[in-house]
C-alpha cells in the first residue's frame, strides 16, 4: 500500500492548524478551572493541577470579600444577553422576513428605487449613526433600556436583503397558483411561502442571535447601569479592575462564549448554509 | 396588483420605517453634528451650541493624535487585509486538496473562533499574548527563540493583535474560498498540468479566475471590516502601549464617550464612512474591471 | 440586638455581625430624625442607588446595614473601577440614568456641576461643619457647595526602610537634589533594580512636581495653558531625569504587573502613592511586615513640597427620586464615626476633624504625614475640562520619556493641546455666558 505525500501531507496540515486553531479555546476552558493564581507562573501550566469550579462560583454567585457581600453581577448579565438576544431575533425577523419576501415575490410601487436604497445603505458603517443615535435616544428617554439596546438592531437592512436573496427561488407559479385559489396574501405567505423559507428564517435566526450576543460597543454605550449589562460589557468591565486574575477572567470568557460556541455546533448546518448564501430549495 | 401592491407596502413598511428613524436620521445627524461644536458645555445647555463649518475637519487635520490613529488603522488593514485573506485562501487550498474523511471536525474547529465572543476571545488571547505566562511565548522558548513583549511593545503591539484578529477571523472566509474553489474545473486543472503549467500558473489562470468574485467580495468586507477595529484595543490595550493601537473608531469612542466631544467624534465618522465608501467604490471598480463582479 | 448605655453613647452590639458599633447619641438622635422622615415617606417604598468607587466603594456595603436598620431604605450600592468612572458618570448624567448619591473624584465637581448632575446642599445643613477647611473649599464650584468632602487623600513617599539605609539613609530626603542622590546610589548598588517606581500612565507624580512650582497651571482665568512657563519646565524636566538615569523603569501599570509584589521584592525602594496604600498594605500586612515600610513627605526642589489636592466628595443627582432620603445617606456616611470606620477598613482618610481625633490618627505616623501633606496642598483649577487636560498632558509626558519629544518641545506640545481643548472656554468666557 503506497501511501502517497499528496494525499496524507494536506490531511496533516488541516489537522495541525485544526488544532492549532482551536488551542487557545481549550486553554481557556483548562484556565478557567485553575486555583487562582496558578495561572501566571512561568512556564504556564498546560494542565490544572486540581480542576476547581471555584471561578465560576465567585463569578456567578454573591461571594464574600473584605466589604461584606459583593458580586460581579455575571448572573444577571447572562439573564440580559439571553433576553436581549431573544427579543433581537424575534424583532428581526418579523421586520425582515415579510420584507424580503415583499422585495422578491411582490410587485409594489417603489419597489426598486427602495432596493437600490437599501442596497446603498448596506455600505454604511453602524458607528456613523451610533453617536447622533444616542442623543436621540436621551432625548426620548430611552438610553439604559432595553428599547435602547434594541433599536439599531432593527434597522434590519443586512437581513432584508439576505431574506430577499434566498427567496428568489421560490417559484412564481407556486404563488400565483394559491392567489388564483382565492388566498389573500398574508394567506400564501403564511401558509406557502414560511414553510418553505424555513431554513433560512432559522439562518436568519441563528445569525441575529449570534449578533446580538457578542454586540459590544452599542452596549458598552448605551447601557450605564450595572444591572442591565450584558455578558460582554460586564465582562469588559471586570476586566479592567481585575486584570491580574487570569483564571477568573477565562472562567468569564467561558460563560461569555460557550452559550454561542454550543448554539453554532447544534446548528452548524444552518450556518454554513447561511455563510454560503444559502437558498431555498424550491 | 393591487392587493398585492398594498401586501408588499405593509409588509416593508415596518423595516422601511424602522431604518429610516434608526439608521438614516442618525446618518444625517452625524453630518449635521460634525458641523457644531457639540461638547460637554452644550450637554449642559444647547444655547452653547454653535455652527462651526469645517471647524472639526480643520483641528482634526491639525490634531496629532488624530493621526496616529489613522496611522495604525492603515497599518491593521495594510497587514491584516492579506493575511487574512492569505490564510483563509491557503487553507481552503489544503482543505480543498485533503481527502474527505474527518473534514468536517476539522471545519467546525477551523470555523470556532469565527462564531466566539469577540471580547470573550480577546480577553482569553491577552493572556496567550502575555510577556511572562504567555502561550505563544511558551512556544517560542520551545524552539528556543526569545520571549517578546508582544502586547507592552509599541512596535510589536500591533502584529500581536492582527495574530489574534486573522484567528479569529480567517474562518468565514476560508469556508467561502473553500465553496468556490470546489467550483473549480478538475479536468482544467489537469488538462493544465499536463500541459508542463507549473503551480503557480496553473494558480493564476485557472484557480484565480474562478474564484475571483468571492475574493472580490471578501476584500471588499475585510476592508471595511480592518478599517472598523475597536474592540480588540479596546479589551486587550486599551489603546496603548503609547497610543499604538489606538484605531480611528477607538479615537472616535474617545472623543465621543469619554471627553463628549460629539461634534469632533461626528467627523471623525463621517470621515470614516466617506473611506470605506472609497475604498469599497474603488474596489468594485477594480472587480468590474477583472469582469469579477 | 443588645443595647447598653455609656456616658452620653449608646453602644450596639450587632449580632449578625458579631461586631460592636458605637454612636454618639448625637448619631443616634440624628439617624432617629432621619427614620421618622423615611417612616412617613416610606408609602413610596423605593431604595436608593449609590456609585461608588475603588476600594471605598468594595468595602461600602458594610458601612449600610445601620443605616438601612435605621432608616428602612434599602440601598443598592454599584461598586465602580476608578478607571471609566469619569465616563460612567459622564454617560449617565447625558442619559438621564445617574444614581441617587454618587461618589466623586472632587476634581470632577465643576464638570459635572457644569451639566447640572448635582443637586445643590440642603440649606441650613450641618453637612459642612467640622470638616477641614481644604476639604470644604474643594467641593465649592463658584462658591456653591454641591456636594459633602468624604474622604481626604494626598500624595507621599511610601518607602522600604531597609533599601534606604542601606545607601545611608534614615528615610528619603525631601530635597530634590539630595533625594536624587539617594536614588543614584541605590541604582549604583543594584544594578537591577530602581529607586523608584513612576507609572508612565498616572498623573501623579508629574503633576505633584508641578504643583511646587510657583506658576499656576493654567493662566488666563483658567482659559489657556501655562505648560511652557518656566516653573512646569522645571517639574517635567526633573520628572524625565528620573526615567533617563533609570531611578524608575519606564513601564505602565499594566506592565509592572502586581505592585505590591514588587514593592517587597525590592525592585523599587521608594513608591510615591496616595492613602490608598495604607489599606492595601494593611492587607497584605502578612508578607509585607510593617516594620519593613514608612512614608514620607513628597520631596520638593527646596524640602518638602506641595502635591496635588485629591479626595473624593459624595453628591446627590439633580433627579434623584428622594432627595431627603439621599441627604440622609450622605449625613449618615459623612459623619464622624463612620468615617472612622472608613479609616479602619480601607485606610482612607476622613476630612472630619472629630473622626481624626476619636480614631487617633494624629498618633499614627503614616496618618500625620499625610495630614502634614494634605496641608501642602494645590487645589486644582476648577474648570470642566480638568480631567481631560490631566490625560493630555500625561500622555504627552509619556511620549516625552519614550523619546519622542525633548522638554521644551513637550511643554509647547502640552500648551498646544490644551490651548486647544480650552478653546470652547475661552469663547464662552469672551460672550460673558460663563464667569
Amino acid at each position: 500500500m503506497a501511501v502517497k505525500l499528496r494525499t496524507v501531507a494536506p490531511n496533516l496540515a488541516i489537522a495541525l492548524v485544526a488544532l492549532l486553531t482551536a488551542a487557545p479555546l481549550v486553554w481557556m476552558v483548562l484556565v478557567s478551572l485553575m486555583p487562582k493564581g496558578t495561572a501566571t507562573s512561568f512556564p504556564p501550566p498546560l494542565w490544572p493541577d486540581h480542576a476547581t469550579l471555584a471561578n465560576y462560583r465567585e463569578l456567578l454567585f454573591p461571594h464574600q470579600s473584605l466589604g461584606g457581600a459583593t458580586s460581579y453581577k455575571v448572573f444577571p448579565a447572562l439573564l440580559n444577553s439571553l433576553a436581549l438576544a431573544v427579543l433581537a431575533t424575534l424583532l428581526g425577523l418579523g421586520l425582515t422576513v415579510p420584507a424580503g419576501y415583499a422585495f422578491a415575490k411582490l410587485r409594489f410601487t417603489g419597489r426598486a428605487r427602495a432596493l437600490q436604497a437599501l442596497l446603498a445603505l448596506a455600505v454604511v458603517p453602524a458607528q456613523v449613526a451610533m453617536l447622533p443615535l444616542f442623543l436621540m435616544l436621551k432625548w426620548a428617554g430611552l438610553v439604559n433600556s432595553y428599547a435602547g439596546v434594541l433599536a439599531p438592531g432593527l434597522a434590519g437592512v443586512y437581513g432584508v436583503l439576505f431574506v430577499r436573496q434566498a427567496t428568489l427561488a421560490i417559484p412564481d407559479e407556486m404563488l400565483d397558483a394559491a392567489r388564483i385559489d382565492g388566498a389573500s396574501e398574508w394567506r400564501v405567505f403564511t401558509r406557502i411561502v414560511l414553510p418553505l423559507m424555513q431554513p433560512v428564517v432559522v439562518t436568519l435566526a441563528l445569525f441575529t442571535f449570534l449578533a446580538s450576543w457578542s454586540d459590544f460597543l452599542w452596549p458598552l454605550i448605551a447601557i450605564t447601569d450595572q444591572r442591565l449589562y450584558t455578558l460582554p460589557v460586564a465582562l469588559a468591565a471586570i476586566s479592567r479592575e481585575h486584570a491580574q486574575d487570569t483564571e477568573l477572567m477565562m472562567a468569564g470568557a467561558v460563560i461569555t462564549t460557550a452559550p454561542v460556541l454550543l448554539l453554532f455546533v447544534a446548528m452548524q448546518r444552518y450556518y454554513f448554509t447561511g455563510v454560503l448564501g444559502g437558498g431555498v430549495k424550491g | 396588483m393591487n392587493r398585492q401592491a398594498r401586501a408588499g407596502l405593509v409588509f416593508t413598511a415596518p423595516v422601511l420605517l424602522a431604518t429610516i428613524l434608526l439608521l438614516v436620521l442618525p446618518t444625517a445627524g452625524a453630518l449635521l453634528l460634525s458641523v457644531t461644536d457639540f461638547d460637554i458645555y452644550a450637554l449642559a445647555d444647547l444655547a452653547n451650541l454653535r455652527f462651526i463649518g469645517a471647524g472639526n475637519y480643520a483641528e482634526l487635520f491639525h490634531t496629532p493624535s488624530f493621526w496616529r490613529a489613522v496611522g495604525n488603522t492603515l497599518l491593521f488593514a495594510g497587514l491584516g487585509v492579506p493575511a487574512a485573506i492569505g490564510t483563509s485562501l491557503l487553507t481552503a487550498m489544503v482543505i480543498n486538496a485533503a481527502t474527505v474523511r474527518w473534514k468536517s471536525l476539522w471545519r467546525l474547529l477551523l470555523f470556532a473562533p469565527y462564531v466566539t465572543t469577540l471580547v470573550a476571545t480577546a480577553l482569553v488571547w491577552r493572556y496567550v499574548l502575555d510577556t511572562r505566562s504567555g502561550l505563544l511565548n511558551y512556544a517560542l522558548s520551545g524552539f528556543g527563540l526569545a520571549p517578546v513583549a508582544w502586547l507592552e511593545n509599541p512596535r510589536t503591539s500591533v502584529p500581536a493583535t492582527l495574530i489574534f484578529i486573522v484567528w479569529k477571523a480567517f474562518g468565514y472566509n476560508m469556508l467561502v474560498f473553500t465553496a468556490a474553489l470546489s467550483t473549480v474545473s478538475t479536468e482544467l486543472q489537469e488538462a493544465a498540468r499536463l500541459d508542463g503549467a507549473g503551480a503557480w500558473a496553473r494558480f493564476r489562470h485557472v484557480t484565480l479566475p474562478a474564484i475571483g468574485p468571492a475574493l472580490l467580495l471578501a476584500a471588499v468586507l475585510s476592508v471595511a471590516n480592518f478599517l472598523q477595529i475597536f474592540t480588540e484595543p479596546y479589551v486587550m490595550t486599551h489603546g496603548g502601549p503609547a497610543q499604538s493601537t489606538e484605531t480611528v473608531l477607538y479615537f472616535m469612542f474617545d472623543q465621543g464617550f469619554t471627553w463628549w466631544n460629539l461634534g469632533m467624534a461626528s467627523a471623525v465618522a463621517v470621515i470614516l464612512f466617506v473611506a470605506i465608501f472609497a475604498l469599497t467604490a474603488a474596489q468594485a471598480r477594480l472587480g468590474r474591471r477583472y469582469e469579477w463582479l | 440586638m443588645l443595647a447598653a448605655h455609656r456616658k452620653g453613647t449608646v453602644v450596639i452590639i450587632d449580632a449578625d455581625i458579631g461586631e460592636v458599633v458605637t454612636l454618639a447619641r448625637r448619631e443616634l438622635l440624628g439617624l432617629a430624625a432621619a427614620g421618622a422622615v423615611a417612616a412617613c415617606a416610606r408609602s413610596r417604598g423605593r431604595g436608593l442607588t449609590w456609585w461608588a468607587m475603588g476600594t471605598a466603594g468594595e468595602n461600602a456595603p458594610l458601612l449600610l446595614p445601620p443605616f438601612e436598620r435605621a432608616t428602612g431604605n434599602q440601598v443598592d450600592i454599584q461598586t465602580i473601577p476608578w478607571t471609566g468612572a469619569h465616563e460612567k458618570l459622564l454617560t449617565a448624567s447625558a442619559g438621564n440614568s445617574l444614581p441617587d448619591v454618587m461618589m466623586l473624584n472632587s476634581a470632577w465637581l465643576p464638570e459635572l456641576a457644569l451639566i447640572g448632575a448635582l443637586a445643590p446642599l440642603p440649606p441650613q445643613t450641618a453637612l459642612l461643619a467640622d470638616q477641614f477647611p481644604g476639604a470644604v473649599e474643594s467641593i465649592k464650584v463658584g462658591s456653591h457647595a454641591v456636594a459633602v468632602p468624604w474622604t481626604a487623600d494626598s500624595w507621599v513617599q511610601f518607602y522600604r526602610r531597609d533599601l534606604v539605609r542601606e545607601v545611608g539613609y534614615d528615610s528619603p530626603p525631601l530635597d530634590w537634589a539630595e533625594w536624587k542622590r539617594m536614588a543614584r546610589a541605590i541604582v549604583r548598588r543594584h544594578s537591577d533594580r530602581h529607586a523608584t517606581l513612576h507609572l508612565l500612565d498616572w498623573p501623579e507624580p508629574l503633576f505633584a512636581y508641578a504643583a511646587q512650582q510657583p506658576e499656576p497651571l493654567l493662566r488666563d482665568c483658567a482659559s489657556r495653558g501655562n505648560f511652557a512657563s518656566p516653573g512646569f519646565r522645571t517639574a517635567l524636566a526633573f520628572y524625565k531625569s528620573i526615567y533617563d538615569e533609570r531611578l524608575s523603569p519606564t513601564l505602565t501599570g499594566a506592565e509592572v504587573g502586581d505592585t505590591y509584589i514588587a514593592f517587597r521584592r525590592g525592585w523599587f525602594a521608594v513608591l510615591p502613592s496616595n492613602a490608598v496604600t495604607i489599606g492595601d498594605l494593611r492587607l497584605r500586612a502578612q508578607m509585607f511586615p510593617r516594620a519593613l515600610w514608612g512614608a514620607v513627605l513628597t520631596p520638593g526642589p527646596g524640602g518638602s513640597g506641595n502635591a496635588m489636592a485629591r479626595g473624593a466628595s459624595l453628591a446627590v443627582s439633580r433627579h434623584a427620586r428622594d432627595p431627603h432620603a439621599a441627604w440622609s445617606l450622605v449625613a449618615y456616611l459623612t459623619s464622624p464615626e463612620v468615617q472612622r470606620r472608613i479609616y479602619g477598613i480601607t485606610g482612607d482618610l476622613p476630612t472630619r476633624t472629630g473622626a481624626w481625633d476619636a480614631a487617633g490618627l494624629g498618633g499614627d505616623p503614616v496618618s500625620r504625614v499625610f495630614a502634614s501633606q494634605i496641608a501642602r496642598s494645590v487645589a486644582p483649577p476648577a474648570v470642566p475640562e480638568w480631567e481631560r487636560i490631566v490625560f493630555e498632558v500625561q500622555q504627552v509626558a509619556e511620549h516625552m520619556v519614550r523619546g519622542e519629544y525633548g522638554v521644551d518641545a513637550a511643554t509647547r506640545e502640552m500648551d498646544r493641546r490644551i490651548d486647544r481643548i480650552l478653546e470652547k472656554r475661552r469663547s464662552l468666557l469672551d460672550r460673558g455666558r460663563i464667569a
